[in-house]
């Protein structure tokens, strides 16, 4: 369970890194076309901080019901 | 309204928000836990702003649009950089709180020396962190110079600067950290009224409303949205490897990691790690304006100087008041837990340690009298060596994140890690770092040198670690995960019988 926790985790900090530094060269370094009237980088910027609480939010919930098991695991003692 | 009755007016107001704010957080504070970490009993909700309020400084409120006005979309790093550390936080901060609850710990260094069980790592990296946050004190004093630098009047830079930071010296000495909180939430709730109508007032009154500023963007300054157009150096390498850096460093700033222990449980710690990136709307609209000053004012003003001008031009004397108060709460209460922190890392870390017969009390008042030196030589060398706010944040960042492997890596991953290595690794990390710097090279190869540092560090770290003996009695991350889970079920468990029982003790009171 801890080891699913960590991976998790990890899973999460390599998802938000690659949508803020992958996705913007990638995809929206273009200052010659626009997406809902922006240029594509500042669209980009505009957007991430109402999609990252979500994707931490996500982790959140599942990390909630992850450590319940693993204080219940701990109480039944050591050999779990 | 004259600039100098605006400036005097303003100055009025913060102090008053100061001391009103150090006066309500007083209580507790009558030992080094209670004023420095409130006895690790903060609410989700005070340590929302408390945090806000460490994070989102003079840099956010002024040194920010001045990199989005002088460097273009290389401003992006720090919306990007917050996230990341937001979502490393999650895992972090609770394991180093849980651990902190376990053995005492009110400060890294404590952390640090427990860990890897040497008095002397703790010295060491106590005494070399207290340095390295004096750049931080620094860019807030830079940020509030630039009020006066703008509003000019007959308040001098240098009189004001020195009134300002007195006022925080002794409202951190009456307060501590639960006055601090106390003033962040004013500070905050001020800060974002502040950014909030400049946001608006600048397409309206510059372009006339949003689309037109928008549309100016794509046809006027398209160059400002592509990286390395404006700043040649700063292109998309120098963009990961700065958002890297910077987004596994910030927790390593002590007053960051410090707030970590004032949390009341992990699951807070967590629900802050959520909400948190909510705060990072108001970084986007801070670079907006930025790159609508480009416009607006033409290049060529200080980087720093573009808000307040701005906000002189736009708003009558009532309003530039409100959002001048915003501005200097925003550069002096977050000094509060930097110099607070930087003051119980001497006093504790260093003097404690040295003279052990030293007691608690008095390490308590020295830790409190520090205040005042400690905040004047960080406006001594404001006034020295002033820079762009920016600067002097990416170079206190390539230091400050060598602290990594000693404190994530070791700390809490991985058992074999050892003092030796730690050190190795620190020294490495600064030397390399020390010399890019130094050679004129804030980038190598499009690479923030912060990184190659870090990479040289991480290096040394592993090698001398396996080659050292291993410390024994460290918990694995199973062991503290087990402990924070457990923390967590207790909280749980309190809050589910406080739920339970009230409806009973309002029948018995009826």
């Amino acid at each position: 369970m801890a080891r699913l926790i960590v991976w998790a985790w990890a899973f999460l900090v390599s998802l938000i890194l690659i949508l803020y530094v992958g996705a913007p060269v990638w995809f929206f370094n273009d200052a010659g076309s626009t997406i809902a009237g922006m240029p594509p980088m500042l669209f980009w910027f505009v957007l991430l901080p109402f999609v990252v609480p979500g994707l931490i939010a996500a982790l959140y919930f599942y990390d909630q019901r992850a450590m319940r098991k693993l204080a219940r695991r701990r109480e039944k003692g050591p050999n779990r | 309204m004259s600039s100098s009755v605006i400036l005097v007016l303003s100055l009025l107001l913060t102090f008053a928000i100061l001391i009103v704010g150090a006066m309500l957080g007083r209580n507790h504070n009558n030992d080094l836990e209670g004023w420095l970490v409130h006895h690790r009993g903060m609410g989700s909700v005070l340590l929302w702003f408390l945090l806000g309020s460490e994070i989102y400084t003079a840099f956010t409120f002024q040194g920010l649009a001045g990199y989005s006005y002088t460097k273009g979309a290389a401003g992006f790093y720090n919306v990007a950089q917050n996230d990341v550390s937001y979502a490393v936080a999650f895992l972090v901060l609770p394991c180093i709180w849980a651990l902190g609850k376990r053995y005492g710990h009110v400060t890294q260094a404590d952390f640090i020396a427990h860990r890897y069980r040497s008095r002397g790592l703790g010295i060491f990296t106590a005494f070399a962190s207290a340095l390295i946050m004096i750049a931080y004190i620094d860019l807030n004093i830079e940020g509030l110079a630039a009020i006066f630098h703008v509003l000019g009047g007959n308040v001098s830079p240098v009189v004001g600067n020195l009134i300002g930071f007195a006022v925080l010296a002794i409202a951190v000495f009456i307060g501590g950290i639960r006055g601090n909180a106390m003033q962040s939430v004013a500070k905050d709730l001020l800060m974002f009224l502040a950014i909030a109508a400049i946001f608006i007032a600048v397409p309206v009154h510059y372009f006339g409303g949003f689309g037109k500023m928008f549309n100016a963007f794509n046809t006027r300054t398209p160059q400002y949205f592509e990286l390395g157009k404006v700043a040649k150096d700063l292109g998309p390498t120098w963009l990961w490897s700065t958002v890297l850096l910077t987004g596994l460093g910030q927790w390593m700033w002590p007053q960051w990691f410090g707030a970590a222990f004032t949390a009341k449980s992990p699951r807070s710690l967590k629900r802050q790690a959520v909400f948190m990136p909510f705060y990072q709307l108001v970084k986007v609209a801070v670079l907006i304006v930025g790159f609508a000053a480009v416009m607006a004012l033409g290049s060529g003003h200080p980087g720093n100087n573009v808000v307040m001008t701005m906000a002189k031009e736009i708003f009558p004397g009532w309003a530039l008041v409100l959002i001048v108060v915003a501005a200097m709460l925003a550069a002096i209460v977050p000094g509060g837990p930097i110099v607070m922190t930087s003051a119980s890392l001497l006093a504790k870390n260093v003097v404690q340690q040295l003279r052990p017969q030293t007691a608690d009390r008095t390490i308590f008042w020295l830790t409190r009298a520090l205040v005042f030196p400690l905040t004047f030589t960080a406006l001594i060398i404001t006034l020295w060596a002033p820079a762009l706010i920016v600067n002097v944040l990416l170079l206190a960042y390539a230091f400050i994140a060598q602290l990594f492997p000693a404190v994530v890596v070791g700390g809490i991953f991985w058992r074999r890690a050892t003092k030796q290595g730690v050190l190795t690794g620190l020294l490495t990390g600064w030397a390399v770092t020390g010399y890019l710097q130094l050679a004129g090279h804030d980038t190598l190869w499009g690479i923030n040198t912060g990184l190659i540092g870090l990479a040289a560090n991480l290096l040394a770290f592993a090698a001398v670690s396996l080659v050292t003996p291993a410390v024994e009695g460290t918990e694995s991350v199973r062991e503290t995960l087990d402990l924070v889970a457990v923390e967590e079920e207790a909280t749980a468990g309190e809050r589910r019988k406080k739920v339970t029982t009230t409806p009973r003790t309002a029948a018995e009171g009826a």
